[in-house]
């Protein structure tokens, strides 16, 4: 019996097509919140903004969760680290 | 020439007076090294997230400078000898914006 391979693609497009029949809620295409026009600036001063993406246990939200493109989690995570060694956040 | 960004933690028990002394010196100091301060910021007293060296506030110093690696070099001997910096942090960028400000009095 051939060993299927559990393919992760294939489980994107069983969503796509299955998006296809039900109405498009905005669970599948949620934007990035960075890649829009004019989007917020990351820096380690705007905690306001920084505190959105953590938990009350001080961690940082997965890319999973909050549906941020990986260039923009990667330079959120290296302000969020910035902030805690100032002792800000 | 690169831009930085440099602030200081000043510890929580000092008076107005010793903040503004350290101001000035840490001004003096970048100026004197092949360096120019574009702006300083005082961010006043703020609260720290966890405690550092068992202090719970510290009044926090901000200042956009313009350097070389000497500066550097020179400001970090300075504040490792000096007693009243509880903590400090400098970070290299390609352009400085002057504008935005997040710590200003008028807005929290």
């Amino acid at each position: 019996m051939k060993k299927r391979k559990k393919n992760f693609k294939s489980s994107k497009n069983s969503l796509n097509k299955l998006s296809l029949f039900q109405k498009n809620d905005g669970r599948f295409s949620r934007k990035c919140p960075f890649s829009v026009k004019n989007a917020p600036v990351i820096d380690y001063k705007n905690i306001s903004l920084l505190q959105k993406y953590i938990t009350e246990t001080n961690k940082i939200i997965t890319s999973k969760i909050s549906n941020v493109s990986l260039g923009k989690q990667k330079k959120l995570a290296r302000e969020i680290k910035k902030a805690q060694i100032l002792g800000i956040l | 020439m690169n831009f930085y960004e440099h602030t200081i933690i000043a510890k929580q028990n000092l008076s107005q007076k010793d903040v503004d002394t350290i101001e000035k010196k840490y001004e003096d100091l970048i100026n004197k090294n092949s360096g120019k301060v574009l702006k300083v910021e005082k961010w006043g007293l703020l609260n720290f997230k966890r405690k550092i060296k068992n202090y719970t506030k510290g009044y926090f110093l901000h200042y956009k400078i313009e350097g070389d690696k000497s500066t550097l070099e020179e400001i970090k001997l300075k504040t490792k000898l000096d007693g009243n910096i509880v903590r400090f942090l400098t970070v290299k960028y390609k352009n400085l914006d002057l504008k935005t400000e997040y710590f200003s009095k008028n807005k929290n």
